[in-house]
Order: structure tokens, then sequence, then C-alpha cells
């Protein structure tokens, strides 16, 4: 790296790291006195998280764990570890476009 | 021997070579099923390795990928449209500037040297603090001769600052001719190119035109990098959705449109350019792309310029998605929509979290296991980018490029992941980002 470059938005992303690990913990704590206790889907939702503390958006990632836990244990069994780490993550993108869809309509509104 | 000879031994050796890894990928992971990893830390290592295992990742990353490269390969193969447009209706080139003072007379220049003879352009000055409008303004006056003989007329608007859309808007509202052009005020057209570029109008239903964008990488690493970038984008993916006449994104820097296509350019995102091209598509318009209608471009050369650049298109494609996800669109533009979403975001995002599974091997001590899956992860990255860079260096002749692919993957890769990442957290944030301040340079 040249003289004279920073690194933009550095710290923004040093502290969404933390929140991930700070997530991480409370969640698998909370998690693993639960039925619904799987671990990857732990760290994805997490990572999907620690975005943003809007209740709306935090809903539909708990929503999300929820349906991705039920079709991968109840659908596929034991078998469909692979389709939790798909779906996981596309249930939550989707999840994160629909939040988008919402958030810029209620600005174009105002 | 000849290039083409080359580029084909390159993909066999690189399709040889991935089954290797697919292979002792396989190897390893039987390996660590039979000698269960011992954990000391309470997440239960072992039980996230085997669910999330390289093999499995490998395999996946593997099979969407190849996938993918088959469509583009048999889009690109089965290209045979020709063109032929013989008459020249009036042009009207739009060239929005925000604080260019010290490259917009280039561009003027490289306008004024078209070959195609029925011109007039649109100089949008949108608030800039320079003298970008002083700098037009004696433009104006040195070549006046000049633009009486090719009969050129330069409209310049001055305008408070609104942004790149409204801007591109207010000279559309001023425009004569019924074809419009965008370039950037940073950009330089070769001399044929709006003529190559109108050749493409030859059917009613062709709405827009995306030009080819060559970045000027001036000896910079960090430049020639994204200059192989530019090429990938070029030759490989736009290349192919030009078959069907899908192309998704009309780049900012040459683009053409015919005037009904397009009501207005989109505004309240940050990728105008995205935003309006699915708008046209969405229109029941096609948009194909003309290699041959050249445009040079700056690219940030410093590395924080190159991040700042990345966050705002990244945030500017998250929001076109929200935008546009539940349109309705024709079945085949609905393809691309998806295959963009799934390489441009999804692809991404799911890469960067097989990286969050670092730390578990950290932590179990597995140090091992930790290096097999970094390195294999930097091999399965650069097979899949030598098998794309041989497809692009074919079309582009430059071979030299292959050279590059584990700087590529390691370097540049890591800064666009970096950059997607911020973008998130912005948007999420709320944070909007207007003009993107990167620093130019006289050329």
């Amino acid at each position: 790296m040249g003289k004279n470059q920073k690194i933009p938005y550095l710290s923004e992303v040093v502290f969404y790291f933390a929140k991930v690990f700070i997530l991480l913990f409370v969640l698998n704590f909370l998690f693993s006195k639960t039925f619904f206790y799987n671990q990857p889907l732990i760290l994805i939702f997490s990572i999907f998280a620690s975005f943003s503390f809007n209740i709306f958006y935090l809903a539909m990632i708990v929503f999300g764990y929820i349906i991705s836990f039920l079709v991968t244990v109840i659908v596929f069994g034991n078998f469909g570890l692979l389709v939790v780490y798909l779906f996981g993550i596309l249930s939550n993108t989707v999840f994160m476009i629909i939040f988008f869809k919402y958030k810029y309509k209620f600005k174009e509104e105002q | 021997m000849s290039n083409n000879v080359l580029v084909k031994i390159l993909l066999y050796s690189l399709g040889v070579l991935s089954l290797f890894v697919l292979l002792y990928a396989w190897r390893n992971h039987i390996y660590c099923l039979n000698n269960q990893c011992i954990s000391f830390f309470s997440f239960g290592v072992n039980v996230f390795y085997k669910n999330l295992s390289l093999f499995y990742l490998i395999v996946f990353w593997a099979g969407i990928d190849l996938i993918y490269i088959f469509y583009r390969v048999f889009l690109l193969y089965i290209h045979k449209r020709k063109f032929s447009m013989y008459q020249h209706p009036l042009v009207s080139v739009l060239i929005p500037a925000y604080n260019e003072g010290i490259c917009i007379d280039k561009t003027l220049s490289s306008c004024l040297n078209q070959t195609y003879p029925n011109l007039e352009l649109i100089v949008i000055n949108d608030g800039s603090t320079d003298d970008t409008l002083q700098v037009i303004n004696a433009f104006k006056e040195q070549n006046a001769s000049y633009l009486q003989i090719r009969k050129i007329n330069i409209k310049v608007i001055d305008q408070v600052n609104q942004g790149k859309a409204k801007a591109l808007n207010s000279g559309k509202a001023e425009a004569s001719g019924d074809f419009l052009i965008t370039i950037d005020a940073d950009s330089y057209l070769n001399a044929h190119a709006i003529e190559k570029i109108m050749v493409y109008f030859d059917k009613e239903d062709v709405g827009a035109v995306a030009g080819n964008v060559v970045a000027l990488y001036q000896d910079s690493v960090l430049g020639y990098l994204q200059k192989i970038e530019y090429d990938l984008g070029v030759y490989f993916i736009r290349g192919s959705q030009s078959t069907l006449g899908n192309v998704i994104v009309t780049p900012g820097a040459l683009s053409a449109y015919r005037k009904n296509a397009l009501k207005k350019f989109e505004e309240g995102t940050l990728t105008e350019d995205f935003d309006s091209s699915i708008r046209i598509l969405e229109n029941g318009y096609k948009i194909i792309m003309a290699a041959d209608a050249i445009c040079y471009t700056q690219v940030p050369l410093g590395i924080s310029d190159l991040i700042k650049q990345r966050i705002r298109w990244q945030q500017g494609s998250l929001e076109v998605f929200s935008k546009h996800s539940f349109h309705r669109k024709n079945f085949l533009v609905s393809i691309e929509w998806t295959l963009l979403f799934m390489f441009g975001f999804y692809s991404l995002f799911s890469k960067f979290i097989a990286f969050f599974a670092v730390p578990f091997f950290l932590f179990a001590g597995n140090y091992s296991a930790l290096l097999f899956f970094v390195f294999s992860f930097f091999i399965y990255s650069v097979l899949s980018y030598g098998i794309l860079f041989s497809i692009v260096a074919h079309y582009s002749n430059d071979e030299k490029s292959l050279l590059a692919i584990p700087l590529f993957v390691v370097y540049f890769n890591t800064i666009v992941l970096y950059s997607v990442l911020v973008a998130q957290i912005l948007t999420f944030k709320g944070k909007d980002q207007s003009w993107g301040k990167i620093k130019r340079y006289h050329i």
C-alpha cells in the first residue's frame, strides 16, 4: 500500500465484527438450550443480524432461522447440511431485499 | 504457436487441475471425518467442521460457477447477429460534470474528433466548486470556428448540485436528437465510437446500446487489475448477454439510448445507469453491446479511491435490486437478473461467510485444516478465474492478463469483498453517498 493511503470506514468494519462475535456468543448460548440449535445457522444469522438492530429486520431474521431449521431438519433430515448453508444465506438475502423495498418505499412517500 | 492454441491448452490444463483439487478435497473430507478433531472450545468445532466442510463448499462453488460459465460460453458461441444502419440521425451527447475541470477539455476534444456527422453536445455542470464551467466556456470559445464548420452545437447547462441522474434529465430535456449518448466527463471516446455504436440501432426494438469501456491503467498495478475486470465485464458478461439483447447494465462511461425507450433517467439510486437500463428492459426493449465502440475511462489508482467507488456501486446495486426485484420482467431478462443477483451479491456473501469459518479452526487448534482451507480457497479461486480470463483473453488478445490471476485473487478480490461489506453496513445505517469524489488525473 502506498503512502497517504487510508482504508475508508475501517472503524465501522471493526465495530461490525465485534457485533458479530458478541451476537454469536449470545445466540449460541441461548439456542443451545432449545430444540432449535444449529451452529452453522447461528453463525450465518448473526452475520446478517449485525447489520441492523431494526426490529422489522430482526423479526425477519428470526423467522428465517426457524424456517431454515424446520426445512432442513424436518424435510431433509440429517442429509440436508449443505441446504442449511444455502437456504440460510438465500433466505436472508431475500429478506434483506424485502427490507430495503419497504425502507425505500417509505422514503419515497415522505 | 498461435494464441488460440495457447488459450485452448490453458483451458484444458485448468480443467484437469480443477479435477485434481476436487479429488484432493474429497480425500481430505474423508480424512477429517475419520479422525475427529478434538475441541477444547465450547462452540463445538467438530460439529461445525462436519456441517460446513470444505468439500461441500468447493462443490457448491464449482457447481454454480461451472453452470454459469457454460451458459455464458454457449451464448457467446451462438452469437450471429449482423447489423446495418446507413442513416445518420441527430445524436445528442450528454456530458454531466462535477468538479472535472482537470480532464473535461480532453473529453470535449474527443467528442469533436468523432467521425459521426450529425452531433450536438450538451454539457451539464452540476454545481461544480472548481473551474469546470470556465474550462467548458474557454473550450467553446477556442474551438468556435471548428464547431461552425462541423455544425456542432455545444449547449452548456449550469445548475445547482443535484446528482448525476438529475443532471442527465436536465440534459435530456434540452436534447433535440432522437438518440442520446451519455459519457462521463473523465472518459475519452475513440474517434469512431459514436459511428460504431449507432450502427446497432438497426431495429426499432433496440432501446439502448452499451459501449466498450477500457480502463486507462497508466502503468499502475491496481489500474491493470481493473482493466482486466472491465474486459471480463465487456467480453464475457455483456458479450453473452448481448446475444439475447439482455444487457443488464449499460455503463455510465459510454451508452447510447433511444429517446422514446426511456422516459427519464431513474433518480433516487446511486447507480442511475443500472437503474435506467433495467427500466428499459422492463419496458420491453432490447439492450445490446457494441464491442467496437471504444471509450477510455480513468479508473481510481489509489486503494481508498477504489474502495469508495466500489462501495458506491454496491450500495447502488443493492438499491436497484430492492427497487426492481418485484417488477414484471420477461423470462430471459429474469434469468439474467437472477444471475446478476447470484454472482454480484449472493455468491460474494457466501464466500465471505465461508471465511468466518477460519476462527473456528483457530480455536480448535487444527492449524493444518486451516492452512488447507485457505490454500484450497486460493487454488479454487485461481482456477475459476483462470477459466474466465482464458475466455476473455481469446477476445481481447491480452494473454498477459493470465499472469495477473493470483494477484487479482489475493489483492483485488479482497478490496472488492471489503467494499461489499462496508456498502451493506452503510446502506443499513441509511448513509447515502452522492457524487463519488475520486482523484482525477491529467492525461
